[in-house]
């Protein structure tokens, strides 16, 4: 079977093929770490490793009520701050990955989203797509290969969180509901809005991949009451819009979800990625608590790849999968974390003979 | 006099800043902190009183039941707010030194790090704990850890992390922390840290939640 057949099968279909899938993601600075170490230089990480999701474009389009690309405002030796188009200000690395430091957000009053933001976001708006005939070309290029194909993009709660602050948008959902519920029906509707005219104007790929951090270590930002009133609503319309052209839907969210999980496959997400192992969540008890209606990927810790030692691997790995094989998990090979540079390359190299191994149904 | 004090630790807890605010729909249209804390004031109630009766006893109410997950940060965030309602009226008390601070605690982000969230919530339970919190920022190397420690003479250092890539930077600001005054306690959290990290590099205390570091400050330095 190609890659696009078994992630169809897995994530689409919910089916067990004759593999489980394979995927990964990387901070920016492995690969030249990895090159440092045998890795031939400048290869493509998802061919050289035969990966089976590829990314036809991060970020589709510009998702700030103000359509522009981040400006840098300030910067110092190490560090750069940049003003994005809420009028956020925040902080972040020069050289290399890391989460930002938050410094002031803007939009921190309903009135301040109706009276700047709000507008902006309402209709179909052009100069939010970077480069379409890029996408274009981007696209043709990977439906032309066996990979299974996805737009990425991040969508309600990750935007509200890069628009507001994480502060200002948890005390708003009981201080201020109607302007969240608000916020969530616009973007919501922007988002539906730009991916349609993408796939009409671009093309439909295998799936649709968003990205929606909605969970720190110990648990979700959010309660289940809250995500059931104020979240809910919002991601059961974009699956409906995305279930719409048959395409399935991958959420990632990083942090502890597990409490949100039954509403999640209320909403219709079809598959669930990254599953913090660290924040106490196992492949096989969120599988079984939702009877293997969706497709689960990650829930490696990436702890165990970080010891680069290969006994505290296999103890990390092999019972998992045969776990995942033996309750017939639909079910993708990836860490529950993107793979930093303290991994060295002959882990992760021992980690993909491992899903040899072991990653068959 | 008792149930003034009750009701203000309930507003905490129940997250109700002051009448104006519709939340939460139980307590609609009636007094909050805000109000309470002036009602109490007015009526001759100690604001030592207010502070560890009310204020505290409510906002550590929340953080036992964040600790056990049955709150989730937005309750913690409204609660601190309505906390910090109550804390205005107490200010000048505080100024006078009529009303005392259990102490002080630096906290700050570890260099390499520029996480701040994490940070945030917990200097808050540690206000409402009744803690004197400086805020030392984020991307912190060990030298200016030692600055603020020399500067305002805290009864502990709070380091935080968010990476494992990062929080190894806890083992030299602990060990220079230890060398330089060895009597501040150091008390580490964030995603990664473990209780085996926090063993292996010598720190004080290690608690995955908030209320355990606040439980922690309590007992061993105030």
């Amino acid at each position: 079977m190609t890659s696009r057949e078994v992630l169809t099968a897995i994530v689409k279909d919910k089916l067990c093929p004759e593999r489980m899938g394979l995927h990964e993601s990387f901070w920016q600075d492995t690969q030249q770490e990895w090159e440092k170490q045998g890795l031939p230089a400048g290869i493509n990480m998802l061919d050289y490793f035969n990966l089976d999701v590829r990314e036809i474009q991060g970020s589709l389009f510009r998702t700030t009520s103000l359509p522009i690309d981040d400006e840098v405002v300030d910067e110092d030796e190490q560090t750069v701050i940049k003003v994005n188009g809420w009028g956020a200000k925040f902080r972040e690395w020069k050289n290399k990955p890391g989460v930002p430091e938050h410094i002031s957000f803007d939009l921190t009053y309903e009135d301040i989203w109706k009276k700047k933001y709000r507008d902006n976001l309402l209709g179909l708006d052009l100069r939010r797509f970077p480069d379409l005939q890029k996408l274009k070309e981007n696209y043709c290029a990977g439906m032309a290969t066996d990979r299974f194909c996805v737009y990425y993009q991040l969508i309600i709660f990750e935007i509200m969180r890069k628009a507001m602050g994480d502060l200002v948008l948890l005390e708003a959902m009981y201080l201020s509901p109607r302007w969240i519920h608000d916020f969530c029906d616009v973007v919501t509707n922007h988002i539906i809005m730009h991916l349609e005219y993408i796939i009409r104007e671009v093309g439909k790929p295998d799936g649709i991949w968003l990205y929606e951090d909605m969970g720190y270590t110990k648990a979700p930002f959010v309660s289940p009451a809250l995500y059931k009133e104020f979240i809910f609503p919002y991601h059961r319309r974009v699956a409906d819009f995305i279930h719409s052209y048959d395409l399935p839907f991958i959420m990632h969210s990083c942090g502890r979800i597990r409490p949100l999980l039954p509403h999640l496959v209320d909403a219709g997400i079809d598959g669930l990625q990254a599953l913090e192992a660290k924040a106490g969540q196992h492949v096989v008890e969120m599988a079984e608590a939702t009877g293997n209606k969706i497709a689960f990927m990650g829930n490696l810790d990436i702890r165990a790849f970080e010891s680069n030692d290969p006994k505290v691997l296999e103890a990390e790995i092999v019972p998992k999968l045969k776990a995942v094989r033996e309750k017939r998990i639909p079910y993708v090979f990836f860490s529950d974390h993107s793979i930093p540079k303290s991994v060295k390359l002959e882990t992760y190299r021992y980690a993909l003979d491992l899903h040899k191994k072991y990653g068959r149904y | 006099m008792q149930d003034i004090l009750k009701q203000i630790a309930l507003c905490v807890e129940k997250g109700k800043i002051a009448r104006e605010f519709p939340h939460p729909a139980e307590l609609a249209g009636q007094d909050g902190v805000y109000e309470l804390a002036k009602k109490a004031l007015d009526a001759g109630i100690s604001p030592n009183e207010i502070l560890s009766e009310g204020l505290i006893a409510g906002m550590n109410k929340v953080g036992e039941l964040f600790q056990a997950g049955d709150v989730f940060l937005p309750d913690v965030l409204v609660s601190a707010r309505a906390l910090s309602m109550g804390m205005m009226h107490l200010k000048p008390y505080f100024h006078s030194g009529a009303v005392k601070h259990k102490g002080k605690v630096v906290i700050g982000t570890v260099q390499g790090d520029l996480h701040d969230i994490g940070k945030r919530v917990v200097s808050m339970f540690f206000e409402g704990g009744g803690w004197n919190v400086i805020d030392i920022g984020v991307n912190i190397p060990a030298q200016k850890f030692l600055d603020a420690v020399a500067e305002h003479s805290p009864q502990a250092v709070a380091l935080s992390a968010l990476l494992t890539t990062t929080m190894v930077n806890m083992e030299h600001i602990t060990s220079m922390i230890k060398t330089a005054q060895p009597g501040v306690k150091v008390v580490i959290g964030g995603a990664p840290v473990t209780q085996s990290f926090a063993d292996r590099i010598g720190a004080d205390c290690y608690s995955p939640d908030p209320q355990g570091a606040l439980e922690f400050l309590n007992k061993r330095c105030s």
